[in-house]
Parts: C-alpha cells; structure tokens; sequence
C-alpha cells in the first residue's frame, strides 16, 4: 500500500536530477578522453571534476531535502485525515436526511471522499440522492475530465497534444468512478477500453462494470447491457480481466452473460452468430463467469458448450453447471460422455458434475472414474462419491475396502483422512486393509 | 614502468566509463521502478481487492515453507502463514532432516499426527520419511524428510502441494495480509504470467503481533540498517526496473508466487545451485523462449514479505560470498543465452548487464581501489583528480541508495519517524565509510572459491522471530519481537547444505 500523493513531483525531481548526472557523466567520459589526447590540461579536468562533485552535492541536498520535506508534510496531511473524513460522512447524511444543507462548491478533497465512500454502501433510495449530489457538484464530469488523455477534443493532423494528462492523476479519477458508479460515465469509459495505456484499459473496464451494476431496472438496464456484450466480444482485453469485469456486473450480469453466450458459435446446434464472434478463451471465462454468478436462467444455454470442440470450452460449461448444480434434461448423456473425455481437466470436471446424474447413475460413473488413470481424476471421483447425501462416507470407505483398483482404494482412504471420517490409526489400518 | 603507464591509463578510462555507464543504468532503473510504483499503487484499490474476495474470485495457494534447523522461528512464522487474509489456502511446511528441534516444536504447537499420505511424486526428492497433519488447522501439513537441501525440500512441498499456485517463503519470513490476494491476482489476470515476486523487507527492528507486522522501526544496528537501505534499493528500483524492461531474471527466494504446473514443467528447482530462486526463473526463460511459448515473469512492488537479515558481519560475508557464488553459477550454466538474440531481451540485455555490473562489479571495485595505491607509488597518480573522482563515486552511489529511501517513504508502511528517515540518509552516506568495501571484498574473494566451495552454504546465525510480552497490553499475549542478536539457533556447521536467505 502506498501514499498516492507526491510520487508524480518526486518522480520530476529524480528525473530532473538523473538527467544532469546523465549529461555531467557524458561530459565527464568526453573529457577524459581529451586529456588522454593531450588537448585538455590537468586543471580544466580538475575544474570539471570539481564542478560534477558540486553538481551531485547539490542533487544529493535537493533529494534529501525532498525526502524530508514529504515525510513531514505527509504525517502532518495525515493526521486528523480519518476524522475529517468522519465529520464529512455525518454532514453528508444530514444532507441526505435534509437536516442539513449542502455544502457550497468547491468541495475539498476529503468531502469528495467521503460522498464517494457513501455511495459505496448506500443503495436505493439514498443511493439515486447520492448521485443527485455528485451531478450537483459536477464530480460525474470533473473525474470524467481528469481520466481523459489529454484536455479538451484530441488535436487533429499534425499537431500534438498539448497538454498530456499525468498517468497517476488518470487512474486516480478512473478509481474515484468506479466508486461514483454514474451513468453518464458509460460512453466515455467504453472509449477508454481502446487507451494506449495497458492500466488504463483494464482500470476503465473495472470502472465500467461497477458502473453498469448499479444501472435501473428496465430498458435502461438492457440496453447497457447489450452495449457492454458488444463492447466485451470486440475488445482485446486479457480474458482474466473481462472475467473480473463480468462477476462485478451484479444485477446486469445476467443480461449481459445471455448475450454473450448468444453470441457465441454452439457447434452442437450449427448456429453462429453473424456479425460477432466470441473466441474461446473468453466463451470460456463468460461460461466460467455463468457458473460463479449462479445464473440459473442460462443453464439451457450452458449446457450445449458440454460438446464444444475445444476442451477448455468443455470443462468451463461443465464446471458452471457444476456450480449452479443443475444438469438440464437432455444433457446427461453429453456429461457421461465427458467422462471418458481424453483430456484429464474435461474428466476432472465431468467429475465433479456427475452428482448432478441420477443417483444410480452418479455412483456408479464415480465408482468407475476412482480408478481413472490421473490421480486428479480418481480424488475428484473420491471427493464427490464423498458429497453424494448422507451415506456418501459410508460409500467412500467401502470403495476404500473393496474397490478392485488398488489406486482407487487408497484415494478414497485419503480423501475421507482429509476430510476427518477418519482419524489416522483407523485410516493407517484400512490401509494395511487396501 | 613504460609499459605498464600507458596500461594503467587504459584501465583508469575503463573504470571511468563502467562507473558512467552503471550509474546512468541505475538511474535508469530508478526512474522506471518509480513509475511502475505509481502505476501498482493505482492498479489495484482497496475497493477492487474486496470485490476480489466478495465474488470468491481467486486461485487458491500452497505456501511451501522449507525449513532447516529453524527452531528459534518456526513456530511463529507458521503461525502467521495461517493468519493471512487469504480464503484458500495451506501450508506445506518441509522439515529437510533438521538436526535440532524443528519438528518436535510444530508437532508440540500444532497438534500434528502422523498420516498415511497419498501423493503424485511428480519432482524427484530425498526420501519422505512422514506426512503430518495438524489436528488443529486443516491446511497445515508438514512433511518430514531426509535432508537434500533447500531445493529438495521446496521440490517435496510441491509434490504435497494441491493448488493451482505455489508460494515459496522462507520459514524466518512473514507475509503481508494482503501480500498473496495481491500477487495471485495476478494470474487471474493474465494467464500467461509463470511467476511474480514481491518486495522483500528486513523483519529486524518490527514489532509482530499475531502473525504481522504491526509497527516498523528501524532495526538497532548499523549493519541492519545498511541493509535496509539496499533492499529498498535492490527491490523498489532494480527488479522494478528489470520487470518493465521484461527481462526479469531474479524472483526472491523468500517470497515468490508461481504457477504450480509451470515448475513442474520445467523440472522443479535445481538441487545442485545456491541460488535456487535465480535458477528457476533463467529456467524459465530458457524453456518459454525456446519453445516460443508465451509467458511473462513479473515483480510487483506491492505484495510484501518480511524477513530476517544477518545481524553480524560474519553471517551477511557469509551470505553475500553464497549469492555471489551462486550468481556466477547460474551464469555459467546459462552462458549459452548471453548475446543470443533467440532469447529476446533476457539474453540481448539481462545477462549481459548481470554479467557486466553484477557478476564482475567486485572485480572492478577492488581493482579500482588497489589501483590508487599502486599507481600512486609509480608515480602515475594525480593525486587531486583521484581524490576528486572517489569523491563523484561516493556521491553517485549515496544519491542511488537516497533515491531509494524516497520511495520507501512513500510506503503506506514506512519508518514513520523522522528521525528514522534522517537515520536513513545518515545510512546512506556511512554505508559508503567500509560497509560497502567490506562486502565488496567479500564478493571479489567468493570468485576465487567458485569451485572449492561449491554447494557450500556456510554457517548461519540466527535470532530467530521470538516472543516477548507486548508491553502495551495489560495482560500477556504471544507478540513478537526479533531479539537481539547472538540468542537463535546457530545452524549444524557440519551440513553442507543449509537453508539460509
């Protein structure tokens, strides 16, 4: 964690000071070779000597007059910064419950911070004031301002930008929307998703999702979310990322995944979509991102990716209806199917998901797949014959006696150790046992 | 005497441009580390890091922790590798066959039984004799094994280990809360990232509670607080720097995340190497780059680690003859990539600076010194001018290690005094009064035991993370304090093959 605060000025500084050094050590070499050339005499060498050690003293005074310049003015700025930030938070809820009036413009720094913090946790009501307040105060389009690249239209042709806007000060305002979550931030941070600066890109996109999470109910909310599905298939931002992006959307999540697994080509149906196309890697993470958000809605849509050709599409579809914990009629046979799978993770996931298969069905597959020949396999198989209702344990320790893989009775000793079924003397003893 | 005049003038220019030519690079350097700090310090907001753990998005972590004669530390260290703020995770500690009560105080402190492991030996390792379990934290184990070394023990712990990620730490070594949601982050990312380390800092001087690092101070001696100062300059500048450039060769043996998959890959660490950690890492390049895969090596400024640093001058000799051994080891073994453009910006610019300013640096400095009196005595000296340009290096190297300081008080976690900054620049001034010198004697001589002393670690003198009662309490609760020196465990001279930092 660091002050970010200052760091823009020391950096100018040690740029400053570096690029003297850099200039005297250049001269220092030059004038070395003079002198071995005889055309420089032994005092002017001296004399430049002396004035590169005075130059350094000098740099070496300016930094250490810096250093401790900000370790003061940084304890001091500090001090009392939690409590005023406090006092701010109790006027601005006085503000909100109207006992008390709006502060006059500008606001300090510390008022902008606490407005930001409460529009964090407030929702509702509160929140739709919150954000009344900050269109008030025009924070929306001060930040917005702050987190361009340069001031005002871009210079066409063959003027340069005159005023380029310091990168920390960029990410500061970019942090501050995604904590104001305003609507009208949704435009200009989608054309933030093509800056040149790589912390930029991922940063607007961060801010972009929070932003769109709190979006009304209703048209409102549709139409963002089919802005961002378009935004998410024509960006080529790292697949981690859009991810992140996706399980922050909270109640547009949905509407947004739908889209995108419509968007998709499902090679079991034949259907792809004409004009946008979402690759692999990320069909992958939205699939990733369907599971862990728990939308039950598109498990129908999830569950044709069990056939996809690429296995990382595969496992992902499986894992998420792993998690969402339902198998839609119609797919069990493409889930039994996955557990012969060549590749070790599809197995590993058509694993975990054959709780989902009907009972019989689910023991027996488990039963089978404990003696699969990768060891993630048989403990994935281990593990879930563990989960499958009350007498799971009881079914894990017989595997653990009587399973005809000598592999699969030591998994299933292992796993009910790990998960306390056992203690160590009896696991020791069924072991002797397997 | 005529010969030799004109050969010693050569050499004084050759010094003059080196000196040039490394001090811009370190100001290079410098200048780079800054940036990336403004930018990490963005990056990833308190906000984002919550919204991490509220939507459980992460890549749960094996911490491996090898341990050798580690009795004075163990416990407390463990200890706070539990408390980390981290949703999943465990422990793999690795005893490599201590001698002295290691595992006795973790079974006693834990709870540990002994289970009947299953496991895939992926890695090849010296024996493992027993698995424990603790009764009172499921995500602890430890392995009890056959000493073969830092490397064998770190190799076992991966074979133990269930996650996705690995960490490696030291076991006189604690972590940031925060330090792996930070660095695992990471990988969620950006799937072509193999590993990412993290700033490591003295531990001497903390105050400890609960596993963390409460309240820094700086530590009470001169030589620790040298240290100090080179961390902030080895870590906040250099690897930073090396890490925008993409040619990232060092992660920290005491705190460096990788993918687990990715060193199994390439073959875990090498046993045969003092410097493990640079080991694995020009492994890695080697491998990605030959094979045209894409990968990325990075160093983050933020997940930090905290740990012991020698306290006596024989240990840091000891420590800093080891490193250098090592470094000229792991070149050796990797000259094939020096200047071979196949291996992009790691053999075209990484090497060869390791090469030139890391590996021959103490040759040139201790020439450089001999030289004064040598040529003072042929009559060659000019002695105003000499005295001139040891004065210009003195203050080139003070202003790099002051640039450092510089950015460690920008560090939500800094010495918070003045006086401990003053104390700081003080440092970096008397650091140049022999420390410096001492150490790079030290280095110059490690060139001549290369092959005698190869796979020796030397002896190791510890303090240990101990506990004392916190005097700001009212009733005792475990605190810990490093103690002064001269009352931890001093490592079996016998064994060859000690595990020390």
């Amino acid at each position: 964690m660091w002050r970010k605060y200052g760091d823009d000025l020391y950096a100018a500084v040690v740029l400053a000071v570096f690029s003297i050094e850099a200039v005297t050590l250049g001269a220092l070499t030059w004038i070395f070779v003079l002198r071995l050339a005889d055309d420089l005499g032994a005092g002017e060498v001296g004399a430049f000597l002396a004035g590169s050690l005075a130059l350094t003293a000098a740099a070496l005074l300016v930094i250490g007059v810096h250093i401790l310049g900000y370790h003061v003015f940084s304890s001091r700025r500090e001090r009392g910064w939690q409590q005023r930030l406090d006092s701010w938070t109790e006027r601005w809820v006085g503000v909100l419950f109207d006992t008390e009036l709006p502060p006059p413009s500008p606001l300090p720094r510390e008022a902008v911070e606490s407005l930001l913090d409460l529009r964090e946790t407030l929702v509702g009501t509160e929140g739709e004031r919150l954000e009344w307040l900050m269109r008030r105060y025009g924070l929306a389009e001060e930040l917005l301002h702050r987190s361009r690249a340069v001031d005002g239209p871009r210079p066409s042709g063959l003027v340069a930008p005159v005023r380029r806007r310091r990168l920390s000060s960029r990410l500061d305002a970019l942090e501050a929307l995604a904590k104001a979550r305003v609507g009208e931030a949704i435009e200009p941070l989608i054309g933030l998703l093509g800056d040149r600066e790589p912390a930029v890109r991922i940063m607007s996109l961060r801010s972009l999702a929070r932003t769109l999470a709190r979006v009304p109910e209703g048209a409102p909310r549709e139409a963002a979310a089919e802005r961002f599905a378009e935004v998410i298939v024509g960006t080529d931002l790292p697949s981690g990322a859009i991810e992140e992006s996706l399980l922050l959307l909270e109640a547009t999540g949905p509407s947004v995944l739908g889209r995108l697994l419509s968007a998709a080509p499902v090679p079991a149906h034949g259907r792809q979509s004409a004009d946008v196309r979402l690759d692999d890697a990320r069909l992958a993470k939205v699939l990733d991102a369907v599971g862990r958000l728990k939308v039950l809605p598109l498990v129908d849509q999830v569950a044709p990716f069990c056939g996809h050709p690429n296995p990382e599409v595969r496992a992902a579809a499986l894992r998420a209806l792993g998690m969402i914990g339902i198998l839609p009629p119609g797919t069990e046979q493409a889930a039994a199917a996955a557990l012969i799978d060549p590749v070790e993770y599809v197995r590993i996931q058509a694993t975990r998901t054959a709780s989902l298969l009907p009972r019989v069905g689910a023991e027996q597959a488990l039963w089978t797949r404990l003696a699969d020949e990768s060891w993630w396999v048989r403990r994935a198989a281990a593990q879930t014959l563990l989960g499958l209702g009350a007498d799971g344990p009881s079914l894990l320790e017989r595997a653990g006696r009587e399973h005809d893989d000598r592999y699969a009775r030591h998994m299933a000793v292992q796993v009910l150790l790990d998960r306390g079924h056992l203690d160590p003397a009896r696991a020791r003893r069924l072991r002797a046992f397997a | 005497m005529r010969f030799l005049a004109p050969v010693l003038v050569v050499y004084q220019g050759f010094i003059l441009v080196y000196f040039a030519v490394l001090n811009l690079l370190y100001a290079l350097f410098g200048y780079l580390g800054l940036r990336s700090v403004i930018v990490y310090s963005r990056e990833l907001p308190e906000a984002a890091l919550k919204d991490l753990l509220e939507r459980e998005f992460y890549k749960p972590v094996s911490i491996l922790v090898p341990a050798y004669n580690e009795e004075a530390g163990i416990v407390p260290s463990i200890r706070s590798m539990l408390s980390l703020h981290y949703p999943e995770f465990e422990v793999v500690v690795a005893n490599d066959g201590s001698t002295d009560a290691t595992l006795d105080r973790l079974i006693d402190a834990f709870a540990l039984v002994e289970v009947p492991q299953i496991y895939r030996r992926r890695l090849e390792t010296s024996q493992v004799v027993r698995v424990f379990r603790s009764l009172r934290h499921p995500n602890l184990i430890v392995i009890d094994k056959q000493n073969g070394g830092r490397s064998d023990a770190l190799n076992a712990a991966v074979n133990l280990a269930r996650y996705p990620l690995v960490c490696s730490v030291d076991a006189d070594s604690l972590l940031d809360a925060e330090a792996l949601l930070r660095a695992s982050r990471l990988f969620l990312e950006d799937e072509t990232i193999v590993a990412v380390g993290g700033t490591v800092r003295p531990l001497n001087g903390t105050v400890v509670r609960e596993g963390q690092v409460v309240e820094v101070n700086l530590p009470p001696t001169w030589l620790e607080r040298f240290q100090v100062l080179e961390y902030a300059l080895r870590f906040f500048t250099g690897r930073s720097g090396w890490s925008r450039f993409g040619a990232l060769l060092i992660i920290s043996g005491a705190f460096g995340v990788f993918r687990r998959e990715a060193v199994i890959d390439v073959g875990g660490y090498t046993r045969d190497t003092l410097t493990e950690d640079l080991e694995l890492v020009m492994r890695f390049h080697r491998r990605y780059r030959r094979e045209r895969r894409p990968y990325r090596i990075i160093f983050q400024p933020d997940p930090i680690c905290w740990t012991e640093v020698p306290s006596d001058l024989h240990t840091l000799r000891q420590q800093r003859n080891r490193w250098h051994r090592g470094l000229w080891e792991t070149l050796w073994r990797y000259r094939g990539m020096l200047f071979n453009p196949r291996y992009g910006k790691v053999g075209m610019l990484g090497l060869p600076y390791f090469w030139l300013f890391e590996a021959i640096s103490p040759v040139v400095e201790v020439t450089g010194y001999l030289l004064l009196p040598v040529t003072f005595f042929l009559g060659v000296l000019h002695v105003p001018f000499a005295v001139l340009f040891v004065m210009l290096a003195l203050l080139y190297g003070i202003l790099l290690s002051e640039m450092a300081v510089g950015i460690e008080t920008m560090l939500l976690a800094r010495y918070p005094r003045l006086r401990d900054r003053l104390l700081l620049l003080l440092a970096a001034f008397l650091e140049f009064m022999g420390y410096h010198q001492i150490l790079a004697v030290e280095r110059f001589l490690a060139l001549f035991q290369i092959r005698r002393k190869r796979g020796i670690w030397g002896h190791t003198r510890r303090k240990g993370i101990g506990s004392q009662p916190d005097p700001r309490r009212d009733r005792f609760e475990p605190s810990l304090v490093t103690r002064p020196a001269g009352k931890g465990a001093v490592g079996d001279p016998a064994s060859r093959r000690q595990h020390q930092r």
